[in-house]
């Protein structure tokens, strides 16, 4: 019986080491902002959310395939790092000694990018502040006794153009993690953007923003929780200063049982709180409040691949959303946001149920994780790539595609 | 003897290992079949859940359509379904989220509120008999200028006893509030879908009677229209129209093992369908619209290889097909050969099943997806796929 359990410990490691993509998680059921990790999904992908999962993912190279980095297209139109609308980025990993470094390119922060987008205070949204760009994250982390990590993002751009923008943004992750427990503290320390114009000048000026969080392993799964608050003041010229918050509470109870050496199902429930404010003469608000329950697998088809997926829904979901087609609220900002939490208005979070899949081929030390049935029926017009339309293509095989290679 | 019984158990090994709507479909069957066995028969009957557990299933599509707007389930837009089945002891349970239902007809002008993130939760034992249960519960709710709201609760109950099946649906309740005006109202009355079936010589018996009644009321200043799908300005403000349905289906099927890995399956069912209208402002609406059919179909699965399963079917009206309009008129329900395809991926343990050849012969606008065109594209290799893992 030990010796079962032991290698079925040891395989469940090595099979889940070799994992580090988002694709891998979002096929799970991810649903984080930044796609930063799961708490009871062990994944490289969770070093954004535990700097102190580094130590169990070294010697490794990452590659996020994807189109550049910044997630500004143009002035005026916003796009986060989405599943059909992959960001490039990756990193590599490498143990010294007792200890493991890593260097990571362009892990750009969706929530980032959406404050500065709802910091954006002209209303036409054609001059939208910068976001931050070219990000780097710094690496180390150890093990003493409890193993711990450490990590230093670092992203600064400046344009000197007719419009002149500038871009700071640098955040700390902390991390511990001992065998039945975890926890992080993420600090953003200085998060500024500003923009000047003809017409005037604009800022986005973040305050000491907090992502506290950890899990502990309780009976079959973990129980986990985070707080993540950010708050920031945005100017105007002209106008007064403009306050905003952001407050996510995450709360839940997950569990990735093992069937066999190569075989997994997952399930988990949640409590989800979201509150934004954006205090403009009329103020803006986002306030969700959702059950989730996640329920997945993830299977060794042959030698070279390992399907997974995930059906995802709210046992109960409220919305009261304000103002969110204020017209002190950009216009960008109005898209982001509805896109992301919904349109304007109190009621049930409609149609919350979601089906996820992906595939991992594994070739020697190389995997390519990518997810799989994000496709229209047909390649026209009105069924676009971001279409889930139950279609398995052969032209569209994988989407969101991340490369590991371990060595 | 011992050969037939080897190959029995095969075959319930192979067949139960399937569970979609897209093998239904390409077995011409609907959503669920009166006589094949798939997990989806626990949509109909409760006690197949016996039968079949301890998999997790997840159909793709999407769920992301926007508040009130119709939630239609079909093969070129199908919607994210999934669930969740193991087995407890000598009991066996499961949840099933997201499905919401058939789509609610709509007005032109303003829309009901459907079933929203509907959940399944079903509970099913062996005590000599076969028994099962599924509860089906629904509620949302949106305030604006006035509210919208549903909510919805269905009961299934069913038996299985040797050669022998018994099974009831029952819509309990199903409201929508608020549409056009806040005092609109879409309402079912409990609906019954009663049944059995009955194997005996290598055929399996079966009779179905499922019945519906909506009652839509447009209230002092609204319009509704195009409602039940009978015609603009068809609710007079201030007043009801009801819409009942029935469908009577009694048939005979057979499953014929060819081998192991290979079964033909042909059904006729007589189908008698009435679809009646009251209260409608247009009075040619008002009245009584019956169906008559006798659709065979003949269908095929085999096992091409080791990993892959195709499946397909021919269906048609034979004798019998026919409409007798209000005004009592009869007309040949025209062209009503259809042909479905369809494949599964076995992958030990995990199957993935869809349908084949719902793709257009070209890529361009005029062509769309869901038009069958008798292409295999590799491009759009399957649809409406729906994956199953067992553990």
């Amino acid at each position: 019986m030990k010796k079962i359990m032991m290698i079925g410990s040891a395989l469940l490691v090595l099979s889940s080491s070799v994992f580090a993509t988002e694709a891998r998680l979002l096929a799970l059921g991810m649903k984080e902002t930044d796609n930063e990790g799961m708490y009871y999904v062990q994944d490289g992908r969770n070093i954004f959310l535990n700097s102190a999962y580094v130590n169990n993912y070294a010697d490794q190279l990452v590659t996020e395939y994807g189109g550049a980095g910044r997630v500004l297209n143009g002035l005026r139109t916003a796009t986060t790092d989405a599943v059909y609308n992959a960001k490039a980025q990756g990193g590599v990993f490498k143990k010294y000694g007792g200890m493991v470094y890593g260097l990571y390119y362009g892990n750009e922060s969706n929530t980032s990018s959406l404050l500065r987008v709802l910091g954006t205070a002209d209303t036409t949204g054609f001059k939208m502040l910068q976001t931050a760009d070219n990000q780097i994250d710094l690496f180390v982390a150890g093990d003493a006794g409890v193993k711990w990590g450490a990590n230093l993002l670092y992203s600064n751009g400046k344009n000197e153009g007719t419009l002149q923008s500038k871009d700071t943004a640098i955040t700390t992750r902390l991390g511990l993690m001992d065998y039945n427990w975890d926890a992080h503290a993420n600090i953003s320390l200085a998060s500024k953007s500003e923009m000047a114009s003809a017409t005037g000048t604009q800022a986005f000026k973040g305050k000491l923003g907090l992502h506290v969080g950890g899990s502990y392993a309780a009976g079959m799964g973990r129980a986990f929780g985070y707080i993540k608050n950010y708050s920031w003041e945005q100017e105007n010229t002209g106008s007064t200063t403009v306050k905003g918050s952001f407050t996510s509470y995450y709360l839940g109870y997950g569990s990735d049982m093992t069937v066999n050496s190569s075989d997994k199902i997952i399930a988990s429930l949640a409590l989800r709180k979201t509150d934004i404010n954006v205090k403009f003469s009329t103020a803006s608000t986002v306030h969700t409040f959702a059950i989730p329950v996640t329920l997945g697998y993830e299977a060794k088809a042959n030698d070279w691949l390992t399907i997974r997926g995930s059906v995802v829904q709210n046992l109960y979901g409220k919305k009261d959303n304000g103002n969110l087609t204020s017209a002190s609220l950009n216009t960008t900002a109005q898209q982001v946001v509805a896109a992301t939490y919904g349109a304007t208005g109190k009621g049930t979070i409609a149609n919350s149920t979601e089906v996820n899949a992906g595939a991992t081929v594994a070739l020697g030390q190389i995997t390519i994780d990518g997810v799989v049935g994000i496709s229209g029926a047909s390649r026209t017009a009105p069924n676009s790539s971001a279409t889930n339309n139950g279609v398995l293509t052969g032209d569209n095989l994988l989407s969101k595609v991340g490369l590991t290679y371990k060595f | 003897m011992k050969k037939t019984l080897v190959i029995a158990g095969l075959a319930v090994l192979s067949t139960s290992a399937f569970a979609s709507k897209a093998r239904m479909e390409a077995l011409g069957q609907g959503s669920y079949s009166y006589y094949l066995s798939d997990s989806r028969s626990v949509f109909l009957n409760p006690a197949s859940l016996n039968d079949m557990k301890n998999y997790i299933v997840t159909e793709w599509g999407t769920g992301l359509t926007a508040a009130g707007a119709v939630q239609a389930d079909t093969a070129t837009t199908p919607r994210a379904e999934g669930g969740f089945f193991r087995e407890m002891g000598s009991f066996a349970y499961g949840l099933y989220l997201g499905n919401n239902g058939p789509a609610r007809t709509y007005t032109s002008s303003a829309t009901f509120l459907d079933h929203q993130n509907a959940m399944d939760l079903m509970l099913a034992g062996d005590m000599g008999m076969k028994w099962g249960a599924r509860l089906h519960y629904a509620n949302s709710k949106n305030e604006g200028t006035f509210d919208t709201k549903n909510s919805a609760l269905g009961l299934g109950l069913g038996l299985s006893h040797g050669d022998m099946e018994a099974y009831t649906n029952i819509t309990l309740s199903d409201k929508s509030e608020g549409a056009k005006v806040a005092g609109d109202v879409w309402k079912r009355k409990p609906g019954f879908q009663v049944g059995g079936s009955y194997k005996w010589s290598g055929m399996t018996f079966f009779a179905d009677y499922n019945s519906t009644n909506e009652e839509v009321t447009a209230a002092t200043g609204s319009d509704l229209t195009n409602v039940l799908g009978i015609g603009a300005n068809s609710i007079a403000a201030g007043t009801t129209v009801t819409h009942k349905t029935s469908d009577i289906t009694v048939g005979a099927a057979r499953v014929h093992e060819v081998n192991p890995g290979a079964r033909i399956m042909t059904d006729a069912k007589l189908v008698l369908g009435s679809d009646e209208i009251a209260g409608s402002l247009l009075t040619a609406k008002n009245g009584k619209v019956k169906t008559t059919t006798l659709p065979v179909t003949i269908g095929m699965e085999a096992d091409a290889t080791s990993w892959l399963t195709l499946r397909g079917n021919v269906h048609q009206n034979v004798i019998l097909g026919s409409t007798k309009s209000i005004a009592g008129k009869s007309s040949t329900i025209a062209n009503s050969t259809t042909v479905d395809a369809g494949a599964t991926l076995n992958f030990g343990k995990l199957k993935m099943d869809g349908s084949i050849g719902t793709t257009g012969a070209s890529r361009d606008n005029t062509d769309v997806a869901g038009t069958k065109k008798g292409v295999l594209a590799t491009d759009n290799l399957l649809t409406r796929v729906g994956v199953t893992y067992m553990f």
